[in-house]
């Protein structure tokens, strides 16, 4: 055994040795044959006798050792032969590969002629780059001869070794190889019956023409390890390749020899093709036989010849059968494709049964009967997942199924189609075809729509969250909600009346009817959401169908109820705290307006009464219609609803159950006629007996008036705890008329009212109210004032409600609200009540009617 | 009672995208497109019908 680095060196010197010896392989061979021409050996005492062959590649060459017992022969020679050149015996030298290296071994008579013993088998093939294949030609008496085949002609040497005795013979392999695949039958496989049959095995092929090479190496057949694995090749009766093109993907190559599958289903074509495939460039393989015939020539398809087509296995009348059985299939496919096309058509297009607004509402009803207080299913088109998608694939399927159902009506009876079998079983495959195929096209659809759907769901699901989430978060932020000024009702979505046919919609916002925007009944396309659906469309209460404010459920929402006993004042307040907030808000330059022409008229002609100094008329015994402001611009406005019921509804229990408007609103307003407290009356008896007989004082209690209205808060559930209450002493003027002032400051009032006598009242207000303000104010004025300011108490509920305002009036009379700007216009802030003022002439109200 | 537009847009796309799957998988089995590699399939029951009847396809 030599040290490693000794047989690096020998290595070297075995490669500078050969590229030293021959330049190139073409000269190198006659100069190797004539060193390697046949030599007189050494005699030795016995007769040489090949025992061995090994092969082996090393760095730069292949190396094939033939080791004898005894001495060596005492003739040795090898040199290349062409493929056709004959051996010894008369013979082809038969080898595999592209080059052929003659190997003979010959001596005098005596001890030196060879003998081949135990050298089996007599073929053998290796996985090297430049050595392929071994074969033993049969020679002459005395003589051995072999026959190398190489990849490529390359120089070689032949020397030879003793102890033991050894012919050496190592062949150049200057070029580059590359691995590729060659596929042979696995005799284990095919016994087993388990596909697939053909297993790769690795080789080493210079790097030009692999296709050619692989098959090369294909025909050599498999290595010794190979063939104990269980690997065989299959050459059906081939005993080579020629030819072989690769174009556009189609390898052609013609076989030699003879060709023959012998009724097996594999055949070299097993293995060629498989072999040849395994490159990119070729898709197809055409096989021709040695008479260059194959089955189809032409076309993008392998083809192979006639020799190594499978034997049919069935009889001429089965094979018929499964021919028309087949035509019968394939057009049976083609029906189940027709039908199903018709079938779409005509449920999608033709007759659809679609779900209309009316029959989903039924539906819907059906499945969630309408209880009491609850409303219909609005009217609209559901958005198309949820209804529409079921309607259409059940249609599609029952149109398909129908027409499929009438294939089936054959002309004969059963009897007569059990006697004509053959034609029966053409007619059931040809329908089984149809019905199957319309089957899987049916399903594919069903499957689309369906995955369509649910990733429609998915989204709208997440839609859905994000605008609901953003309608509750305004709703919660802002405090939107929509009042109605009539029936009280309060909600947080209005119904909304669609423009085009009227219909109501009450449950508009995103949901099944549609995300952003939903389908009326009639066609009409409406908003799906408040923020949008309030400036677009007619807004009404859910309870009374009355119309309601624009911008309804989307702007801030101030209701504030105005109580107090007949004759308190409130009426006199009402106008005149809003005409002390127009003012004050276009001093601030905020917008104050009037969402309809009807409010606004009579407002006006209120605030004409009063900044003209003139009376309003008693309020009409009628529930109070809301006033309605809108105080601010765009979405950060508020609607203000003041509430004025006539003071007989106080006084009388039976009339507390239509007070609804007190039930919701952010701040109350309690007047107070201070003319209608005892030690006030006995004061100004002392002082000024003509100011009660000008006052129309409230003749009742005012705790009284006052214990009213909070035991029916208490009685209806109102949370009065969580309430404000603004108690507001009017009429302050003309008490300084009459000599008594009152202070401005709330708990300067409120000592005021105790030192009148009515600390009870003082006392009942802190405890029932969340938060009390005492507010003494000049309602007969008719201009905002510095002191008892009528706006005052609004101004201080809205600013708790979160409404933009300055907290005190402009320090002058603003000018007139309705822009005029003429100070003329303008009443100054007179006590007077103008003795010619007839409040018959500006009535804004209807005339009174006592109590029923 | 007209349909709403939003019904014939689900209708046609559903159909379109069905009809592009069903055009896609032949064209497969045929060796063109994204699923050309069933186009070994087709060569096994071309393979298999020759085999059972003689008949090249």
């Amino acid at each position: 055994v030599l040290p490693p680095i000794l047989r690096r060196l020998r290595s070297a010197t075995l490669a500078l040795g050969l590229a030293g010896l021959t330049g190139s392989a073409g000269l190198a061979v006659p100069a190797l044959a004539s060193s390697t021409a046949p030599a007189a050996a050494t005699a030795a005492s016995q007769a040489p006798v090949l025992t061995a062959i090994h092969a082996s590649h090393h760095r730069g060459y292949d190396q094939l050792i033939f080791q004898f017992t005894g001495s060596l022969p005492a003739h040795r020679s090898a040199h290349y032969v062409s493929a056709a050149a004959p051996s010894r015996s008369g013979g082809p030298v038969p080898a595999a590969g592209s080059a052929r290296l003659l190997i003979s071994f010959s001596g005098t008579r005596g001890p030196g002629r060879p003998t081949v013993a135990d050298v089996q088998p007599t073929r053998r093939t290796y996985a090297l780059p430049g050595l392929i294949q071994l074969v033993k030609v049969p020679g002459r008496t005395g003589t051995a001869d072999f026959s190398a085949g190489l990849a490529r002609k390359e120089p070689f040497r032949v020397f030879a070794r003793a102890h033991p005795s050894r012919v050496i013979i190592d062949v150049r392999t200057p070029y580059r190889t590359v691995r590729v695949h060659d596929y042979f039958l696995s005799s284990r496989q095919i016994a087993a019956g388990q596909p697939p049959y053909a297993r790769a095995v690795s080789r080493r092929v210079i790097t030009s023409s692999r296709p050619f090479r692989a098959l090369q190496r294909l025909f050599a057949g498999p290595t010794p390890a190979e063939h104990a694995r269980g690997l065989r090749f299959v050459a059906s009766g081939a005993t080579g390749f020629t030819r072989l093109t690769i174009h556009r993907g189609v390898a052609r190559l013609r076989l030699t020899g003879a060709c023959r599958s012998d009724g097996a289903a594999v055949t070299v074509a097993s293995e060629i093709v498989p072999t040849l495939r395994q490159f990119s460039w070729v898709r197809w393989v055409k096989i021709y036989d040695a008479a260059g015939e194959t089955e189809r020539p032409a076309g993008d398809t392998s083809s192979l010849p006639d020799c190594l087509l499978p034997p049919h296995p069935l009889a001429v009348f089965p094979r018929i059968l499964v021919i028309v059985v087949t035509i019968a299939t394939a057009l049976g496919i083609l029906l189940g494709l027709f039908l199903t096309m018709t079938g779409v058509v005509s449920g999608l297009i033709r007759r659809p049964n679609v779900i209309t607004p009316a029959a989903y509402q039924q539906e819907r009803v059906a499945a969630q009967p309408v209880t009491t207080g609850q409303f219909e299913p609005d009217s609209a088109w559901p958005a198309y997942p949820f209804r529409q998608i079921r309607a259409d694939l059940g249609r599609i399927i029952s149109a398909t199924g129908a027409r499929y159902q009438k294939f089936w009506n054959w002309p004969f009876g059963p009897v007569i189609w059990v006697l004509l079998t053959p034609i029966s079983a053409v007619m059931v495959a040809f329908l089984a075809a149809a019905a199957v195929t319309a089957a899987l096209l049916l399903a594919l659809l069903a499957l689309v729509m369906w995955c369509g759907a649910a990733l429609g769901a998915v989204a709208f699901a997440a839609v859905l969250i994000l605008l609901r989430g953003t309608d509750a978060a305004w709703h919660a932020v802002i405090r939107t909600e929509a009042s109605c000024p009539r029936c009280y009702h309060r909600t947080a979505r209005p119904a909304y009346r669609c423009p085009a046919c009227s219909a109501l919609h009450r449950e508009l916002r995103p949901g099944r009817m549609g995300l952003l925007a939903r389908r009326c009944a009639c066609g009409k396309l409406l908003p799906a959401m408040v923020q949008r659906a309030t400036w677009r469309l007619d807004a009404v209460c859910q309870r009374c169908q009355e119309p309601l404010t624009r911008g309804s459920a989307v702007l801030r929402d101030v209701r504030i109820p105005i109580f107090g006993d007949v004759s308190a004042g409130k009426t006199r307040f009402l106008y005149a705290g809003l005409n002390s907030l127009i003012q004050t808000a276009r001093a601030a330059d905020i917008d104050f307006g009037f969402p309809d022409q009807d409010a606004e008229r009579d407002a006006n002609l209120a605030l004409d009464l009063i900044r003209s100094g003139r009376d309003t008329v008693k309020t009409a015994f009628a529930l109070p219609t809301a006033l309605t402001g809108r105080l601010g611009s765009g979405i950060s406005g508020a609607l203000v609803h003041l509430f004025d019921a006539a003071g007989e509804y106080f006084r009388d229990p039976q009339w507390h159950d239509s007070l609804g408007f007190l039930d919701g609103g952010q701040g109350l307003v309690y007047v107070l006629d201070p003319f209608s407290i005892g030690s006030v009356r006995d004061q100004l008896a002392q002082h000024d007996s003509d100011a009660l007989q000008l006052e129309n004082a409230a003749a009742g209690d005012p705790e009284a008036a006052y214990g009213r209205v909070v035991s029916r808060l208490r009685d209806s559930g109102v949370p009065a705890r969580e309430q404000r209450l603004a108690l507001v002493v009017s009429k302050a003027d003309r008490l300084a008329l009459a000599g008594l002032d009152l202070p401005d400051e709330s708990e300067a009032v409120a000592d005021w009212l105790r030192r009148m006598g009515v600390h009870n009242l003082v006392l009942s207000t802190r405890r029932d109210f969340a938060e009390v303000r005492y507010f003494a104010v000049a309602s007969m004025a008719g201009a905002a004032v510095g002191t008892h300011d009528p706006g005052a108490p609004l101004r201080w509920i809205l600013r708790s409600c979160g409404v933009r305002l300055p907290d005190r009036p402009p320090a002058a009379p603003g000018p007139d609200p309705r822009g005029t700007g003429d100070p003329a216009d303008r009443e100054p802030a007179g006590h007077d009540r103008p003795a010619d003022a007839a409040p018959e002439a500006t009535v804004p109200h209807e005339p009174a009617e006592a109590p029923s | 009672m007209r349909t709403p537009p939003t019904f014939v847009a689900y209708r046609v796309t559903t159909v379109l995208a069905a009809a592009l799957i069903l055009v896609i998988f032949g064209a497969g089995l045929g060796g063109l497109g994204p699923l050309g590699e069933l186009h070994g399939l087709t060569h096994q029951a071309i393979d298999w019908y020759r085999t059972i009847t003689g008949v090249q396809l």
